[in-house]
């Protein structure tokens, strides 16, 4: 018997692989391809107080190996995903967590609050990291005073498991992730998109209708892969690897690499049952490898290469 | 209720110059599909080149065989890809998906408008509505003979579209949209639907609102998820009252791909 098992701040998953932010809606619209408790957990989309709008399309583009987007986080708000969603999602049996964003800090802290009662909810992914919105976001994200000020708050005000999703759009990624870490996070998320663009070069233009978008895919593997592997060496909170995971080998290296668990993005958009496959290949790799317990192989890349 | 599935690919043939139809078993979805829905495809197994799925309407189905088949024209990398596959490959498809065409029990005489491989949505649609009884009048566009698309398969269900081209190579020579003037100067229709380049489904949406006809507009937008859980295929859509109208942003593929003609943001 394989155990797949993982604990991440309390909060007890059956294998470690999660839905994305931003990657899988409300969990909701994959119903027909998959079944939600066959989840480690689901994270929704990123979730503000007010309904957002969104940003003017075009949104996608894709490039070589990846998918840049602008989407802007256009959502119903929360007490829409409340209303509408939450109630879907709690009689299924896989945890469930919620990112919130925001443009100021009284909007985190007001749907921390909001969220706090709800026992169906098990964590909070707060997302300092989105690089599409003009205010907050990532300026929460790229700035380490305002990032610890922020969870530190947020911690005041919640029991949730405080899960920071982090920006790779900083020099140092360590550094934010320590303060983050001391304010009082409960695990971190990394990575979020990476900032880029492309150009039309017939119409002369940038192809984004927001002009730059954020970078996911295959193709930001490496970097995601490396800065898991510097933070998890830095930290003591379960970090949560993600960045163009397509498959369970990619999964398996961020687990190697010091991740206790892993979340699934783009992949979704590629094949609809990605989470499932991955999740069977790295049971696959555990017996192929006589290894019964997934925990065995966290950081084991590590091993001997400690510095 | 969509599928994710392995279709054999039955028959691949170039219609025209760019131009081909696919034919695909698939008979989960050719069973459920309704008109104006799309199948979402991997153009090639494995690998990252391209990356994302492409949406086709799917334009016929032949359900005691079993099939769907799809109209594309080639215009881009994943296209490029897709024109190679040969019969007996199989391709991963995603299906059917997407907000189908509404029809309106008390229809009687219904207009359609096709620009080029804009037919491609419209096909099912036609039958469906012959089906039911329904007078269906067609008008075919394209730049030139060579990129319409749809004639044959509607003079098989015994209908003669009315064909715009732009170079005058068949048909009226001329914009389609001259021609769907014309005909809405002549006869009164219930409902028109129309799928085409945005230029065109503008013009389209204008002098239907002159002739205060109401329709629906199946839209196109490049997408990554095709299920609504990315919101990336948004497109502007205005809501509410009159005089108090805004704009929202909605998913064209799972909101769509039909929209009504009247709510759509052309530019």
């Amino acid at each position: 018997m394989i155990d797949l098992s993982v604990e991440i701040a309390g909060i007890r998953m059956k294998n470690p692989v999660m839905s994305a932010s931003g990657c899988f809606g409300y969990g909701r619209e994959y119903v027909s391809f998959l079944d939600l408790e066959d989840l480690g957990a689901l994270v929704v989309k990123g979730t503000t107080l007010e309904p957002r709008k969104g940003n003017t399309p075009p949104r996608i583009c894709e490039t070589a190996a990846g998918i840049l987007n602008s989407v802007g986080l256009q959502n119903p708000g929360i007490d829409s995903v409340i209303r509408q969603e939450i109630p879907y999602l709690k009689n299924k049996n896989v945890p469930l967590i919620i990112n919130i964003a925001a443009n100021l800090e009284e909007e985190y802290i007001e749907l921390a609050r909001t969220l706090d009662p709800l026992e169906e909810v098990h964590g909070l992914e707060v997302n300092i990291s989105c690089p599409n919105v003009k205010k907050g976001g990532m300026a929460f994200g790229t700035d380490v005073e305002s990032a610890c000020r922020l969870v530190k708050t947020l911690r005041s005000v919640t029991t949730k498991p405080l899960i920071v999703k982090l920006s790779p759009n900083v020099t140092d990624i360590v550094e934010i992730a320590l303060a983050v870490e001391e304010a009082g996070a409960d695990a971190l998320s990394l990575i979020n998109t990476l900032l880029g663009m492309a150009i039309d070069v017939n119409r002369r233009k940038p192809v984004l209708g927001n002009i730059m978008g954020g970078l996911s895919g295959p193709a930001v593997k490496p970097i995601a892969l490396r800065m898991v592997w510097q933070v998890s060496e830095k930290v003591k909170v379960p970090v949560i690897g993600m960045g163009g995971i397509m498959t369970a080998e990619d999964a398996l290296e961020f687990i190697m690499a010091g991740a206790t668990a892993v979340a699934v993005g783009t992949a979704n958009f590629v094949d609809p049952r990605a989470i499932c496959e991955i999740i069977e290949g790295m049971e696959n790799f555990l017996q192929d490898n006589n290894i019964s317990n997934i925990n065995q192989i966290k950081g084991a890349a590590r091993e001997d290469c400690e510095l | 209720m969509s599928f994710s599935i392995k279709a054999e690919i039955t028959a691949h043939v170039k219609k025209a110059a760019g131009l081909y139809r696919l034919d695909l078993y698939a008979p989960e979805i050719s069973s459920e599909v309704q008109p104006g829905q799309f199948v979402h495809l991997r153009v090639r197994d494995g690998g990252y080149d391209p990356l994302l799925r492409r949406p086709f309407s799917i334009y016929d189905t032949n359900k005691s065989r079993g099939e769907i088949s799809i109209i594309y024209r080639v215009v881009g990398r994943g296209t490029s890809i897709l024109a190679l596959r040969p019969p007996h490959d199989k391709l991963d498809l995603m299906g059917p998906l997407g907000r189908p065409f509404t029809f309106w029990e008390e229809d009687e005489k219904v207009i359609l408008v096709a620009g080029g491989v804009g037919m491609a949505p419209l096909y099912l649609l036609v039958k469906a509505l012959l089906k039911k009884g329904v007078h269906v009048k067609v008008l075919l566009g394209a730049r030139t003979e060579g990129e319409l698309v749809g004639t044959e398969d509607l003079q098989e269900l015994k209908l003669k579209p009315c064909v715009a081209t732009e170079d005058g190579s068949a048909g009226f020579k001329g914009l389609v949209t001259e021609l769907l003037k014309e005909k809405l100067g002549e006869n009164s229709f219930h409902r028109l639907y129309t799928c085409g380049p945005r230029p065109m489904l503008k013009e389209v949406a204008r002098v239907a609102a002159d002739f205060q006809l109401k329709g629906e507009v199946s839209l196109e937008e490049i997408m990554a998820c095709g299920v609504g859980a990315c919101l990336g295929c948004a497109f502007p859509i205005k809501t509410g009252e009159k005089g108090a109208q805004e704009t929202v942003y909605k998913k064209v593929c799972a909101q769509g791909p039909a929209f009504s003609l009247e709510e759509v943001i052309y530019d």
